[in-house]
Formats: structure tokens, sequence, C-alpha cells
């Protein structure tokens, strides 16, 4: 599978291009392999080596979002009754409880790690998620 | 038309095992679910299954061997079935319990069972209960009076083997060839065992000088059928571990295997064993002594696929599904002899993990040459795990036709982008005294140390 998907620089082949480039003695550096293109330049006007992608052309970074911290079926309101937890206009704070896991019988309780405001629910109700998912985008 | 709701087998594994056992499953109609960890979002084995599912970040303890997350993962995507595959949580009494306990099925043996082989002491006395032979040396704990333990030691004969009863892997054994070295080795066994196993509980047997490592791997359902599917020499090993397997063991007479093979099967039905399992032994000057059993699916299965005809790992999850093996011990065929070769991401040189990323990759094939590895050109093998990257299996009418075909399957390997062990694998091969077979469990960490192999 990996071989149909575009390749992306990882942090450390960076690092590695990065260490290159130093050692032999380069000032800059402008490279295209793919679709990635890759500029490093000296630390005076960019502090790490950066390689931009033309499917996210913002140079932003990425809006904060909450994150699943393990496996379950999301549900953004207790099964047992009431409203969604976190509907998208909710102001959260860190450690409050804005959606639920379950797995099997058992819920287990998605909590924010930041202060913001709900932009958007990622996932919908009742969809399977993994560790690491997004759940919720937080306002910039 | 409406059938029974088709099984979901979660496989909670990764790499070339978890390809494996998703094969088995597709051959089966199951509809499957891989776990994987951050590191592993890319793995190419993951094509393979209905439904992947994130469990955790890198580090095993807080993916692969994480127990809740793979129950909770199992839960969720509705898998009835779990298969643990080889290392991490696949011989562990506690994630047999919690599926239990979540009314899920393991492929693999009940959590009871699988605590009595873990405690070497428990098992080795199951052995003698079952007629299989054993290391001479008590069936029991050394207890903690010095006297006792001279008498143990003298009684058994020097040299002797102190060992941790939860112990496994080459950890946690000193040899003591006098008696006046006993008392220490003792003392630090213990501290080890408890340090290491968490069980200050240690044990002595005879030392053998030069065994070679023979197995028995053993299949046997929920029905009163216990098969043994032949013998496997592993005596190539590097620090206690396997590099080159071959089924049969060569040198060995046939009657002397179905001898052991069947008492194996007996234990089996004495310890009301089921699914896949393999007896450890030493053996030496013609007389096999009973190391300890393991309750999974081994790295090595396939060279008794390849003698057999047997597909080892759908059988065991047909025997968890509750399935009868539907064939008897006169049905099991051996056909021939089959090498494995274990490739991992090495340099061959210094034997230190080199993984990378895949650049390219030919993998060698014809006939009797099969190749069970997850790698896939462009994919970047992790750090964070074993570095086994292929298992390289050859099958021929003899045991030189296998020989013959593993030189030319591993002459035409090509894989670029990380260190592999396949130059080191290609000497081994022309070693003349591998090529000779019999070689002992200590053959190679010599012939790597540059010492005298004979």
């Amino acid at each position: 599978m990996s071989d149909r998907r575009p390749w992306r620089p990882a942090p450390e082949e960076l690092d590695a291009l990065r260490d290159a480039l130093i050692r032999a003695g380069g000032a800059s550096l402008e490279l295209e392999i793919g679709d990635v293109r890759i500029c490093m330049v000296p630390a005076t006007t960019r502090s790490a080596p950066h390689a931009t992608i033309p499917a996210a052309p913002e140079a932003e970074p990425p809006a904060p979002t909450i994150d699943s911290d393990g496996p379950g079926i999301f549900r953004a309101a207790d099964p047992a009754g009431g409203g969604a937890l976190a509907a998208p206009g909710t102001e959260v704070s860190p450690g409050q409880i804005v959606g639920l896991l379950q797995a099997g019988a058992a819920l287990w309780p998605v909590t924010s790690t930041r202060a913001g405001r709900i932009e958007a629910v990622l996932v919908a109700d009742g969809e399977i998620v993994g560790y690491g998912t997004p759940l919720y985008r937080l306002s910039r | 038309m409406t059938g029974p709701a088709p099984h979901t087998l979660l496989v909670a594994n990764r790499g070339e095992i978890a390809l494996r056992i998703l094969r088995a499953a597709r051959r089966l109609g199951l509809r499957t679910v891989c776990v994987h960890s951050v590191a592993d979002a890319d793995g190419p084995w993951l094509s393979m299954a209905d439904r992947t599912i994130c469990i955790g970040p890198a580090p095993a303890r807080d993916s692969y061997l994480d127990i809740a997350a793979i129950l909770r993962a199992a839960l969720a995507t509705g898998a009835d079935l779990v298969h643990p595959g080889y290392g991490f949580l696949s011989e562990s009494p506690a994630f047999a319990e919690a599926l239990a306990e979540a009314g899920l099925t393991l492929v693999g043996p009940t959590a009871e069972v699988m605590r009595r082989m873990g405690d070497k002491v428990e098992a080795k006395r199951a052995m003698i209960e079952a007629g299989v032979p054993c290391v001479p040396g008590p069936d029991r704990p050394l207890s903690v009076d010095p006297v006792e333990a001279a008498e143990v030691a003298a009684e058994t004969g020097y040299p002797v083997i102190v060992k941790a009863a939860g112990g496994g892997g080459g950890r946690g054994m000193r040899v003591v060839r006098r008696d006046e070295d006993l008392p220490e080795a003792v003392m630090l066994c213990r501290q080890e065992a408890e340090r290491f196993f968490g069980n200050p509980a240690i044990y002595i047997e005879k030392f053998l000088e030069k065994p070679r490592h023979v197995e028995i791997q053993v299949m046997a359902d929920g029905h009163g059928t216990a098969l043994w599917l032949g013998a496997r020499d592993c005596s190539l090993q590097r620090r206690h571990q396997k590099v080159i397997e071959e089924s049969p063991a060569p040198g060995i007479a046939p009657q002397d295997i179905a001898d052991l093979g069947t008492r194996c099967a007996q234990a089996c039905r004495m310890l009301g064993y089921t699914g896949a399992g393999t007896f450890e032994f030493l053996y030496e000057d013609g007389g096999f002594y009973f190391i300890e059993m393991n309750t999974r699916i081994q790295v090595e299965h396939p060279v008794s696929e390849e003698v057999t005809g047997l597909d080892l790992v759908a059988m065991q999850i047909s025997v968890a599904l509750g399935d009868p093996l539907g064939i008897t011990q006169e049905d099991v065929r051996f056909a021939g002899h089959a090498i494995e070769c274990r490739i991992t991401a090495e340099d061959a040189e210094t034997l230190r993990p080199a993984p990378g990323r895949i650049t390219a990759l030919h993998l060698p094939g014809g006939p009797g040459v099969r190749v069970d590895s997850h790698l896939a050109p462009g994919y970047r093998i992790p750090a964070s795990y074993d570095s086994l990257i292929a298992k390289l299996v050859t099958h021929g009418a003899t045991r030189q036709e296998a020989l013959d075909r593993m030189r030319a399957a591993l002459d035409e390997y090509r894989i670029e982008g990380c260190g592999s062990t396949i130059p080191l694998l290609r000497r081994l091969v022309d070693d003349p005294a591998f090529a000779a077979g019999g070689v002992s469990i200590h053959h190679l960490d010599r012939l790597l140390a540059g010492e005298p192999t004979t």
C-alpha cells in the first residue's frame, strides 16, 4: 500500500539532509522529489528545514485538534441520554470531557488537552476511531 | 438464505506474522481487523486487512503489549477471534484471561495451560508425568538451603546449569562446573530471576556440552485429537536466537522422532492442550531432553508446513473456532526436506540493527522457494521492533536439493535501503559443518567468534 502513496519526507530524513548539507559546506538547497519540494536556507532566515507539499498550500500551522487517545467507537453524546458533549461553538477547557469512546459496554471519556472553541466535529457519531484520530478541530 | 454471521479475526501483531495470519484468515473466508502502532501506520501488510485500527504509539508496551488497547480495538470493531502471532502477548495468560472475560476467543490454549507451561519447573513435572524425556535434575525448585543445593548438584552430576523457573530466551541461567562455584552461581541466578522475571524460583539441571536444538510441532483440537507434525532442527543460533531452521532434523532416525512425537501428542491430550504448540528439546548422544513448551505458533513453522503440506495457521484458527482437525496421525505424511533462513535488517558483518527505507526489492522464486516477508518498495522499517524482515524457505526432495535451492535463492534475493543478513546466511549455507548437518547450538557463536567449531 505504501508504494501507492506519494512520498512524504520524515523529520529524520530532513534532519539527515540538513546535516549532509552542512557537512558539504552548502549554503542552501532546493530539491524536488515527486510532488515534494524541499527548501533549506541558512538559519538566519529560517530556523528549521521544511518541505512544502502542494496539496496543502496554506503556510499557516494546522488548526489544533483534540485527538483520540485510544481505539473505540466515537460517541459525540452519552448513549444514555443528553445532547452533544462538545457541539461546534462550545468553549472547552483542558480536562473537560468532550466525547466518549465505546468498546463493548464500556465507555471511556475523551478529554480536551487544551482550551479553545470547538470549530468542527471531525468524525461521525458511531465511527470506529483509533489512537491519534483527530476528533475535533478547535478555532485557532 | 442467511448463514451465521461471518467471524471477524483481529490480528494482534505486526510484520511478517501479521501478513501470514491475514493470508490464512482470507483463505478461511474470515473478516479481518489488523491493529497497528503509530510507527506501523504505513505497514504494507495492513492493506491485506478488511479494517485497520491504530492502538497506540510506537513503543510496544504502549501498543502491541497493551492488553486494554487491543481489547478495546477488538470490541469496537466487532471481532470475535484474536490471533496473537508470536512474541508480544502470545504467551500472556493475563491477555488470554482478559479476552475470555470479554467473551472473545483467543487463537491459542487456555490461560491455565499457558501459565503451567510458562513455569519451567511446572512444565517439566507435567512432561515427566506424560512420559516426555527431560534433562536430568529434580522437577522442583531449588530450596534456599545451600547444603541441599550442593547435594542436588552433586546428584545431578557436574557440569550443571542453574536456571530461572520463570526464565526463557537464554536469560537467567548459569553453568557451574565445580562445586566450589555453586553458592555464588545460585545467589546470582536467584537475584537475576527476581529482577528479570519477577519470580526468584530457580532450579538445577544437568548441563549438556554440545547439544542440538530439536523441537516437535504439535496441533491439537478440542475434540481429543492431538497430532505431532514432525521435528525441526534449530541448532544454528546466534546468542540463543535461531538463524536457520530445518525439517526433518538431519541424521536422526525417523522412528526416534515418531516415538518422541507420539509422547508429545500424548502430553497434549493430558494437558487439555488446544491449538499449535512446540515442545523444545536438547538432543545429545541419541537422547532427547525437554527444555520448554511454546504455546503459540513459532517463527519457523513454515518448514513444517513445507514437509507436511499443511497450513498450520489455518489449522490453529479452525481449532479456535471449535472445529475438529478432521485428520488423524496416519493422514500426516512427510515429504522431502525444508530449510528456513531468517533474514534480519542487520549489518551482515557487525550484526547491529540497520533499518532503513526499502529502495529496491526483488524476491527469489521458482519451484520449492517460499518467501514470507512484509516488505514493499518504499517501506521504511521502523527501528522500534524486531529486525526480522523475511523468512526465506526452500523445499526439496532431499536436504541437498533444499540447500541448493537456498543457495540460489539467497544469490537471487535483492534488497536495498537497509542492512540485511543475506551475505552471512549465504556463507552459513556453504559452511562445511552445517552443510554436513547436525551442528550443535554453539556452532554459530563459535564460528562468528573465529573459535574452533569442532
